[in-house]
């Protein structure tokens, strides 16, 4: 039996709270005819159980059980506040029902070890009677919950002591790529180039370069600095669309997550794959130049990278331990390394950098821990990999905006990760960054009361990349509780003689800034939300529905949308011609209750659980196509489906736009209307960043298909519209075409 | 061409078309899908469905449809949310009728207040279906006002 895509993460952060005991176990203290408490298994059962784990959960709730982002601790207080008062017969029957949620699902006897694994690690005690499925006590009565500090001895954290030799060069202490590194997994199998190749007649990419791009040329994540997702390509046309076949395609590594953006230049295409490992290929025979297998090989949660750079010789890439690696753009050559953050404390990439004047900026995710760290944006030397700045997205002590965190102390601060590469201004010389909101998502779970804004979460930064000083912020959602992400893409647009700098967040609310000093301009809500009853149309500043507000722990809030969004991470497109965004929005809505989260260092989390249901007045349609006027803001047209759009969109000069979806469908469609031009479908999700380019002066279009991950923008779905379904393996790279007569 | 222009205004008024109870009448329609639930609880909570609603005046005739229960249904009441997509206390019952074990009809047929037909105009009023195994809400789905149909 195959699960679909969805997280071990997403699924026991769905635990609903306030559930009534089902099977009761018997109760502690009668004696008589029940087991001593705590023997509800075998040591055996909870060592195989660690085996098990080490191989099914570690990836996502991390080898010491600690939990990263959306998957919860396994051990420790947080844990035993979820099921304390649920029998050990429902955590069996909540995994077997639900995880793990990728690859090969596991037998009844492995579901049982795991279960006992994970009551071992929470303090309770092996015995003489094996756990079977009819076996029901009180997780009350049989585990106390040992801290996730403590669970980090458990034989799973061993696993993750793997071979790290055999890679290229070798980072200074502690910044080896993941085996062995506290919460990392086992990293087995080859690292450094794998395949040996040399890229041909390389041009190095100048600054001038990245400013004005080639025609045929992706050089950066959604292509141009300013994030427009559009290409001056004009040989596929709304005419000639229906004529695009396959010309080749490329299989990927599988088992996690697959949205990468390729980069293009000068006909090879350069992408990234789970488990850190960088190709560079022949844009126009799909041929494999040269592979780097970055390191760790080791899946690492559930999240995909999303996208690289590129700049003079060298390829950029963020890894999922929170390196950022320099390769040598015509071998594949590892030229330097450099940790970003400690992964051993959660720490992780899910986007790659941009470069900008010879700086290479990247974001960060895992700051999700309690601890003394924080979470940042930092800028390093293109050069050497020298780290240069730091901006702190988190503010604390006597930093400014700390105040903005209340009497919060400051190793409970957490949360504002940046998942999403930024964009630039060349001109004005600032980059802008989303900033994610803080953690856990509910204030009434981490503690700030409702005047606590906790900058710079949920706001849009802009940077100064030479040092990172921060020019002007603008905070979207303040004090923001419900992860409802401002996150996204940064899209400049010049209108006249305004800068303006677009994004939209989770809650669907396009917002418009001027971009030279953060000066709010206007608002469009793309679709149907409650959860703020009003936005100030003068400052744009949102109030809350009275009821989120005044939320607890351990209490159900409704709000649309969920946190599959309004937008997510599927990038928008801009068509300067006409000037319109293209958005791939979402439909859906949840119930969100905080728990209550154990105030020490390494605990924390997202701390909530989630429900979701369709939005009311869509018919259904969670999948949601629409364009909007960059002056007036107003919706040119829309066009829902059943299934959400899990692509980035794409448009080029001669009126195409290119997206795909959930149910496998890749797509072209006319730019001025939204009307299908073409369609075709692939292995499975089509998920990703397409990209269009010419090589050998034709134009191609990439696109991936991703089986899993995706993050809410699956789990949403595969619990709303479980009717749609697709394998769950099928990681791959298509590439389209004209037919050569065609052009 | 006068005399037709006569005939027309004859036939339009002895349809009612025009008349001042048929325009007063308004539909609202709901789609019935399942309430709030994480991927564990699609084992018992699932199913679809569709719900008519036409005022005409004060008085508000429901009908509607389901399918695809994992249970027996049991009981279906109209609730009044705070606002479209949060839940909110019951205030009318509706009456159920199960075809199969998974399927049924429901109806019912109230004289509505003032304030519960602002509510119904503003899209407040929402319909949810229980069933044996989810007797907290299986399916629900607001009313949402659809064109005058005459």
């Amino acid at each position: 039996m195959r699960r679909s895509a969805l997280t071990w993460a997403a699924i026991f952060a769905a635990v609903p709270l306030g559930i009534a005991l089902v099977a009761a176990g018997p109760e502690p203290g009668r004696g008589g005819q029940q087991q001593p408490a705590g023997a509800v298994f075998t040591a055996q059962q909870a060592t195989a159980g660690s085996s098990v784990y080490a191989a099914s959960c570690a990836s996502c709730h991390m080898a010491d059980l600690a939990g990263r982002n959306e998957a919860p601790q396994l051990a420790g207080n947080n844990f035993m506040n979820t099921w304390r008062n649920r029998s050990t017969k429902d955590l069996f029957e909540f995994i077997q029902s639900t995880m793990p949620p990728t690859g090969e699902s596991l037998s009844e006897a492995q579901f049982l070890s795991v279960t006992a694994y994970i009551l071992q690690a929470n303090g309770a005690q092996p015995g003489a009677t094996p756990m079977t499925p009819a076996t029901a006590a009180a997780i009350g009565s049989v585990a106390a919950g040992a801290t996730a500090a403590s669970a980090a001895a458990a034989p799973a954290a061993a696993a993750g002591r793997g071979a790290a030799g055999g890679r290229q060069g070798t980072p200074a202490a502690g910044q080896g790529p993941g085996g062995g590194r506290g919460g990392a997994p086992a990293n087995a199998g080859p690292l450094g180039v794998t395949v040996a190749g040399t890229v041909k007649n390389y041009t190095p990419v100048t600054e001038e370069m990245l400013r004005n791009q080639d025609p045929g040329d992706w050089l950066m994540a959604r292509r141009n600095y300013q994030g427009w997702s559009h290409s001056p390509l004009t040989q596929i046309t709304p005419s000639n669309a229906k004529e695009l076949q396959l010309v080749w395609s490329w299989g990927m590594s599988e088992g996690q997550g697959n949205e990468p953006s390729p980069l293009i230049h000068n006909g090879v295409l350069y992408i990234v794959n789970i488990q850190n490992i960088v190709q560079a290929i022949d844009a126009r025979t799909g041929d494999l130049i040269w592979e780097n297998h970055v390191g760790p090989n080791a899946l690492i949660g559930q999240a995909a990278m999303r996208n690289m750079a590129i700049y003079q010789d060298k390829v950029f890439v963020a890894t999922t331990d929170a390196r950022l690696v320099a390769l040598d753009a015509r071998t594949g050559a590892k030229i330097w390394d450099t940790m970003i953050a400690d992964r051993a404390k959660g720490y992780a990439n899910t986007a790659g950098p941009m470069v900008m004047k010879g700086v290479v900026v990247n974001g960060l995710v895992g700051c999700d821990r309690y601890g003394n760290d924080g979470c940042w944006i930092s800028g390093y030397d293109a050069a050497t990999g020298k780290q240069l700045w730091r901006f702190n997205t988190v503010r604390r002590g006597t930093e400014q905006g700390a105040e903005t965190w209340g009497k919060l102390a400051d190793n409970l601060r957490i949360g504002g990760e940046t998942w999403i590469a930024g964009s630039y201004d060349p001109d004005l010389d600032i980059t802008y960054w989303g900033v994610a909101q803080a953690k856990p998502w509910m204030r009434a779970s981490r503690g700030t009361s409702n005047f606590d804004n906790v900058l710079y979460t949920s706001s849009t930064v802009a940077l100064k990349p030479k040092d990172g000083t921060l020019a002007w912020h603008y905070q979207h959602a303040p004090g923001e509780s419900l992860d409802l992400d401002e996150v996204f893409e940064r899209v400049l647009v010049d209108i006249g003689d305004q800068k303006v700098v677009f994004t939209i967040g989770k809650p669907g609310i396009l917002w418009k800034l001027d971009r030279r000093n953060g000066q709010f301009l206007g608002y469009k809500e793309t679709i149907f939300q409650n959860v703020f009853e009003s936005i100030d149309p003068k400052t744009g500043t949102p109030t809350y529905r009275g009821d989120i507000l005044e939320q607890q722990t351990g209490q159900w809030v409704d709000s649309c949308p969920s946190t599959e969004g309004g937008h997510n991470w599927q990038s928008m497109s801009y068509v300067p011609s006409s000037g319109t965004l293209i958005i791939p929005l979402s439909q859906s809505c949840m119930a969100m209750s905080g728990r209550k989260i154990e105030p020490t260092n390494g605990s924390g989390g997202t701390g909530a659980d989630r429900r979701f249901f369709e939005m009311p007045g869509t018919e259904g349609n969670v999948g949601k196509l629409a364009a909007f006027d960059v002056k007036t803001m107003k919706e040119l047209w829309t066009r829902d489906q059943r299934s959400p759009y899990l692509t980035g969109v794409i448009t080029t000069d001669s009126g195409v736009g290119f997206v795909g979806d959930l149910d496998r469908t890749f797509r072209a469609f006319d730019v001025k209307t939204g009307e299908t031009l073409w369609q075709t479908r692939l292995s499975t999700t089509v998920m990703g960043y397409p990209v269009t380019f010419t090589a050998g002066g034709r134009q191609y279009v990439a696109v991936t298909t991703g089986a899993t991950g995706g993050g809410s923008p699956r789990v949403v779905p595969r619990t709303i519209i479980p009717e749609v379904k697709m394998p769950g393996t099928g990681n791959a790279l298509y590439v389209f075409a004209l037919p050569e007569r065609g052009r | 061409m006068r005399h037709a222009k006569w005939c027309l205004l004859t036939v339009f008024l002895l349809t009612g078309a025009d008349s001042p109870d048929a325009q007063q009448a308004k539909t609202y329609k709901a789609r019935l899908s399942p309430v709030p639930i994480d991927v564990s609880m699609q084992a018992t909570v699932a199913g679809s469905g569709s719900v008519t609603a036409v005022l005409t005046g004060a008085r508000l005739a429901v009908t509607g449809t389901f399918d695809g229960l994992k249970s027996a249904a049991t009981i279906a009441q109209i609730h009044k949310s705070p606002v479209r997509g949060v839940r909110g206390p019951n205030v009318l019952d509706l009456t159920v009728a199960k075809t199969d074990a998974s399927a049924g009809t429901l109806s019912g047929s109230f004289d509505l207040n003032a304030l519960q037909i602002a509510d119904l105009e503003k899209g407040r009023l929402y319909v949810q279906l229980h069933s044996e195994k989810a007797p907290d809400g299986n399916l629900w789905g607001w009313l949402l006002p659809q064109e005058n149909r005459r």
